[in-house]
C-alpha cells in the first residue's frame, strides 16, 4: 500500500482537471492527476468537443461539394466516406489525448489510472493506494441526463457517449432534446444523408440563446425537421412517439439520440463520507472556486456551473491561482459560447430577455450579415445575423449573438469587448480588419 | 449710493449664519421688501428682504456659505454704480491671498490658470488647491482629488501627486474609470482580467452602498454637536420608572365628551404630563437647575423645553415661566410652538432658555429609553408609552395602565435619590392629576 503526499490532487483529466494538472505543474508543484478512463482529456476530447468538431467539419464539406454552384463550382459524385470520416476522427483523437500526456510529463506530473474516492477531506484512495494532497481539485466532469421515457433502455436508442460507435449512416434519427448537444448532431446527420428530426418540449429550441436569434437559427437549419412544445411518450422499436399541442404522432427512427442535457458526476466518490456540499445540481463552490472545505476546491461541469470546455479551463486555472496566490476569481458574464453546426451560431454575454430581467435600461441592434462583403462573397444568400446589447445607461456592451459561418472564430472579439468593459464608444474606435465578417460586430454597434 | 444687503442678527447668540438659497440672482431687478434669499441659523430659517429698491448689483457669498452676522451679503443699486466699498473685508483678502499663493509656487502656471484656480478656492474653502494640469489629469483617469495628499508648497495637489495614485492602484476597465470620474470612491480591490477595477466592482463595494451623502449643516450639525457634546461633558444617568394613568386616560376623556366647555376636547395626555411636571419641578429645584462651570444655578421660575420631532430635525421650543399657565393655556401655548417648529416660524428667542426639557416618545411605541441632557440643563424626562401593568391588589391581579418614564440626570449635580424623589412625586401628581388642576 502505496501513501504518497502532493501540493494538489486533481480528481479527473477532462478540461477542469488536465490544465489546472498544467498551470500548478509550471509552478513547480507536485501534482497528482487521477483519471477513470483509458485516456486522458475527458468527455471533450474523447467523446465531445474534438471529435464532434472533427466529423462536422468533414460533413460541412460534403456539403459544401454539393452547394457550391452559386460560387461557380460543381462537383459531381461527392461521396461521405462514414469510415474514413471516423477513421480521421480517431486520428485527431489520438494525437489530442496523447498531447495532453505529453504535458503531463512536461510538468513532472503523476497520472493515476482508476476511480478515485476520498476518504479524508485530503486523502483520496486509488484501489488499494491512498494519496494525500494539501489541496485537492474535483473536476469529475459530467454524463449525458437519461430523460424518464419508456424504450430509453432499448440497443438502438444512444446518447452522445454512444454515437461514435455507430457504424453506418442511420436512414432516420430522432434526436430528443433541442439543445446545443442534440442541434450539433442534427446538423452533422442531416448534412451526410439522414433523415433527422429534433423533439424540443420547450416552444423554442436554445432556451439560454437571445430569442430573436434563437428563432433565427430554427429557421435557417433546412435539412431536418424541428418540432417544439413536444413531448416524446413512448419510444418504439422502430418509431418515436410525440405529443404536441395534444395530440398525439409518431414518427419513424431507426436511431434515437437522447440529448436532454448533462448531470454532474457525484456518485460513488465518498463526498458524503466528507461533508462536501453537493446537490443533484452539482458541487457547490464560490466564485474562487472553493467548496465548503478547506483546502478543497472544484471546477468543471461537476459544479454544474457553465458546461463548457472553456470555462472548465478556466475554473481550474482560477482554483490553482487559488491556491498557491490567493488572487484570482471565475467570473461568467463573458464566457463565449459556439455551436458549431451549419450555419454556425455563438454568442456572449446577456440576451435580450435576460439583461431586462436583469434591470438594465437596454438598447438592441441587429444586422444582417448579407451586408458585410465577405460574409456575402463567401455565403450568399445563406441566414446570418448580429445581434448586439447595450446598457443605455452606461454604454457598456452586453451580449453579442453572431449567427451564420464560421462565427466561432470571431465570438472571441465580442468576449474581450465584455471582460474588458469597454463601453460602446471605446470600441467603436477598434480598427477591424477589412473584408472580414467580424467587421459586424463594429458595424451592428453603429446601429445603436 | 448703493444699499448693502447686511446679514441680520438673529438673536443674541447667533454669530453666523448658513446661506441657504439665493431667491434673486444677480443682475436681478428687486424691489425693496422683497425676498432675495433663504439663510439658516443653528435653530430656524429666516427670509431676508431687499433693503431697497433696484438691481442686485452683486452677491458676495456662494449658497452653503456659513457668514458672520452683521456682514454684506449682496448690494443693491443702479446698473454700472461702483460698490467697492461694500464688499466684505474679509472675502477680499481671502482671494487675494490665494492668489498670491499660486503665483509665488507655481512658476509655470499662467495667468490664465491663475483665474481658474482662483475661481476654485472661492467655490469651495474647504478644498485644498490644485495646479490645472494635476486638475486635468486626475478629472482624465478617474482620480478622485478629495483622497489624494497635495505634496506642492502649502499642500496643493501636483501633477506628481495624480502620478502616484495612478502608479499605486490596480489598473482600471474604461467604464470603471468613468464611475470614479462620476464620484464613485475607490474600491478595495478588482475582479476583472488581471484584477482591473470593473464597473461592477463599484457597485459591490459597500462604501458605494450610500445612495446620497450631504453636509452636516443646519439644525442637523448644530443637534450632531450638542449631543456629542452633552455625552462627553457630563455624567448621565437614567432612571427609569413608571405611573398610574387610569385618572389621566379618564380626565381625558371627559375632556374630549365633555359638554360643558369644549375647549379642553383638544387637550391630550401629553399636555397633562406636562401639566403634571411643571406642578412637580417646584419641590426639586435641583431638577430645575443648570450647571455653569463650577456653579449650579437655581431657578425661580420654569422655562419648560420639550422636543418636537420636525423634518430639519430635532428642534425644542421652551414655553417660559411655564408655572404661569393653566392646563388649557398651557396645551394651547405647546401647540403653538409645536406648529411655529414644524412650519419653520420659530423665533429664536423661543428655542434657547430652557431649565428643564421633556421629550415624549411614547406615541411612537417606545417601552423606555436614555434621553440626552440638553446641557447646561441637569436633567431630561422621558415619556414612554402606556402600557397595563399588573397590580395584586387584595386576592387579584388588576392590570392598570402605566406610563413609562425615564429620567436623565446630570450626575455631578443630581443624586440618584435626588432624581427617584422627583419621580415618585410626579406619578403621584400624574395619578391624582384631578386633585392636581383642582389646586
Amino acid at each position: 500500500m502505496l501513501n504518497k503526499k502532493y501540493d494538489l490532487i486533481i480528481i479527473g483529466a477532462g478540461p477542469g482537471g488536465y490544465l489546472a494538472a498544467e498551470r500548478a505543474g509550471a509552478k513547480g508543484k507536485k501534482v497528482l492527476i487521477i483519471e477513470k478512463e483509458k485516456t486522458l482529456g475527458g468527455v471533450c476530447l474523447n467523446r465531445g468537443c474534438i471529435p464532434t468538431k472533427t466529423l462536422l467539419n468533414s460533413a460541412k464539406i460534403f456539403y459544401k461539394s454539393q452547394n457550391s454552384e452559386t460560387y461557380g463550382v460543381t462537383v459531381s459524385n461527392a461521396v461521405y466516406n462514414f469510415d474514413k470520416a471516423m477513421a480521421w476522427k480517431g486520428k485527431v483523437v489520438n494525437l489530442m489525448t496523447r498531447g495532453v500526456a505529453y504535458q503531463m510529463k512536461r510538468f513532472n506530473i503523476d497520472v493515476v489510472k482508476g476511480t478515485a474516492k476520498f476518504i479524508e477531506r485530503d486523502k483520496v484512495s486509488v484501489g488499494n493506494n491512498i494519496y494525500e494532497g494539501r489541496n485537492i481539485l474535483i473536476a469529475t466532469g459530467s454524463s449525458p441526463a437519461m430523460p424518464p421515457v419508456e424504450g430509453v433502455e432499448q440497443p438502438h436508442v444512444i446518447t452522445s457517449d454512444d454515437v461514435f460507435g455507430i457504424t453506418t449512416v442511420p436512414e432516420s434519427l430522432v434526436i430528443i432534446g433541442g439543445g446545443v448537444i442534440g442541434l450539433e448532431f442534427a446538423s452533422y446527420f442531416s448534412m451526410i444523408g439522414a433523415e433527422v428530426t429534433v423533439i424540443e418540449m420547450l416552444p423554442e429550441i436554445l432556451p439560454n440563446v437571445d430569442e430573436e436569434i434563437a428563432k433565427a437559427f430554427r429557421t435557417s437549419f433546412t435539412g431536418c425537421n424541428i418540432l417544439t412544445n413536444s413531448q416524446v411518450k413512448k419510444i418504439g422499436k422502430d418509431k418515436v412517439i410525440y405529443i404536441k399541442e395534444g395530440k398525439e404522432f409518431e414518427i419513424k427512427a431507426d436511431l434515437v439520440l437522447l440529448a436532454t442535457g448533462r448531470v454532474p458526476n457525484i456518485k460513488d466518490m465518498g463526498f458524503e463520507k466528507i461533508g462536501l456540499d453537493f446537490s443533484k445540481k452539482g458541487i457547490a463552490v464560490n466564485d474562487k472556486m472553493e467548496t465548503n472545505l478547506p483546502n478543497v476546491y472544484a471546477s468543471g461541469d461537476v459544479t454544474g456551473k457553465s458546461l463548457l470546455a472553456h470555462s472548465a479551463y478556466r475554473m481550474g486555472e482560477v482554483a490553482v491561482n487559488r491556491m498557491f496566490e490567493g488572487r484570482d476569481n471565475m467570473r461568467y458574464n463573458a464566457v463565449p459560447w459556439a455551436i458549431y453546426t451549419n450555419p454556425e451560431l455563438s454568442g456572449v454575454g446577456l440576451s435580450e430577455k435576460e439583461a431586462r430581467k436583469a434591470g438594465y435600461n437596454i438598447k438592441t441592434a441587429t444586422m444582417q450579415l448579407r451586408a458585410n462583403g465577405r460574409f456575402y462573397a463567401e455565403h450568399g444568400n445563406e441566414k446570418g445575423f448580429c445581434k448586439v446589447i447595450v446598457d443605455a445607461d452606461t454604454d457598456l456592451l452586453l451580449g453579442v449573438f453572431l449567427l451564420g459561418g464560421v462565427s466561432s472564430e470571431i465570438i472571441n472579439s465580442a468576449a474581450v469587448m465584455i471582460e474588458a468593459e469597454l463601453r460602446v464608444k471605446d470600441i467603436k474606435e477598434i480598427i477591424f480588419p477589412h473584408p472580414t465578417v467580424s467587421e459586424a460586430v463594429k458595424d451592428t454597434l453603429w446601429e445603436i | 449710493m448703493a444699499t448693502a444687503v447686511i446679514m441680520p442678527r438673529q438673536g443674541n447668540t447667533v454669530e453666523s449664519c448658513l446661506l441657504l438659497e439665493w431667491k434673486k440672482q444677480k443682475g436681478e431687478k428687486v424691489s425693496e421688501g422683497e425676498i432675495i434669499c433663504e439663510v439658516e441659523t443653528d435653530k430656524a430659517v429666516f427670509e431676508i428682504e431687499a433693503p431697497a429698491t433696484g438691481v442686485l448689483l452683486d452677491t458676495f457669498f456662494d449658497e452653503g456659505a456659513d457668514i458672520p452676522v452683521l456682514t454684506n451679503i449682496a448690494v443693491i443699486g443702479k446698473t454700472g454704480e461702483s460698490y467697492d466699498e461694500l464688499r466684505p473685508v474679509a472675502e477680499a483678502a481671502d482671494e487675494a491671498e490665494n492668489t498670491e499663493d499660486i503665483i509665488n509656487t507655481e512658476k509655470e502656471t499662467v495667468t490664465k490658470d491663475v483665474k481658474e484656480t482662483a475661481t476654485v478656492s472661492k467655490e469651495d474653502k474647504h478644498k485644498r488647491g490644485i495646479s490645472p494640469r494635476a486638475k486635468r489629469l486626475a478629472s482624465k483617469e478617474g482620480v478622485d482629488v478629495h483622497s489624494v495628499a497635495g505634496s506642492g508648497p502649502m499642500d496643493r495637489i501636483i501633477e506628481r501627486d495624480i502620478v502616484s495614485v495612478l502608479n499605486s492602484r490596480e489598473p482600471l476597465t474604461p467604464a470603471a474609470k468613468e464611475k470614479l470620474s462620476q464620484g464613485g470612491t475607490y474600491p478595495s480591490g478588482g475582479s476583472g482580467i488581471g484584477d482591473r477595477i470593473t464597473s461592477k466592482d463599484f457597485a459591490t463595494s459597500v462604501s458605494n452602498d450610500i445612495i446620497r451623502e450631504e453636509e452636516l449643516k443646519g439644525v442637523r450639525k448644530i443637534i450632531a454637536e450638542r449631543m456629542l457634546a452633552s455625552l462627553q461633558n457630563s455624567a448621565q444617568l437614567t432612571l427609569n420608572s413608571t405611573a398610574d394613568v387610569s385618572s389621566m386616560l379618564a380626565l381625558r376623556e371627559t375632556f374630549k365628551n365633555s359638554k360643558l366647555d369644549n375647549r379642553f376636547a383638544k387637550v391630550n395626555i401629553n399636555d397633562l404630563l406636562m401639566y403634571a411636571v411643571v406642578k412637580t419641578l417646584p419641590k426639586h429645584p435641583v431638577i430645575n437647575s443648570l450647571m455653569s462651570g463650577n456653579k449650579i444655578q437655581y431657578y425661580e421660575n420654569i422655562h419648560l423645553g420639550f422636543a418636537v420631532d420636525t423634518e430639519r430635525g430635532l428642534m425644542v421650543p421652551t414655553i417660559k415661566n411655564a408655572q404661569n399657565y393653566g392646563v388649557l393655556e398651557l396645551s394651547n401655548e405647546i401647540k403653538r410652538l409645536s406648529t411655529a417648529c414644524r412650519e419653520n416660524k420659530i423665533q429664536v428667542e423661543e428655542l434657547s432658555g430652557g431649565t428643564f426639557t421633556v421629550t415624549n416618545l411614547g406615541n411612537m411605541g417606545i417601552d423606555d429609553f436614555t434621553p440626552v441632557l440638553n446641557l447646561p440643563q441637569t436633567a431630561i424626562l422621558g415619556i414612554s408609552r402606556v402600557n397595563l401593568k399588573p397590580l395584586q391588589a387584595g386576592n387579584e391581579i388588576k392590570f392598570v395602565p402605566h406610563i413609562g418614564f425615564s429620567l436623565t440626570i446630570n450626575h455631578q449635580v443630581i443624586d440618584g435619590a435626588d432624581g427617584a424623589r422627583f419621580l415618585m412625586d410626579l406619578a403621584d401628581a400624574v395619578k391624582e392629576i384631578n386633585l392636581l388642576i383642582a389646586l
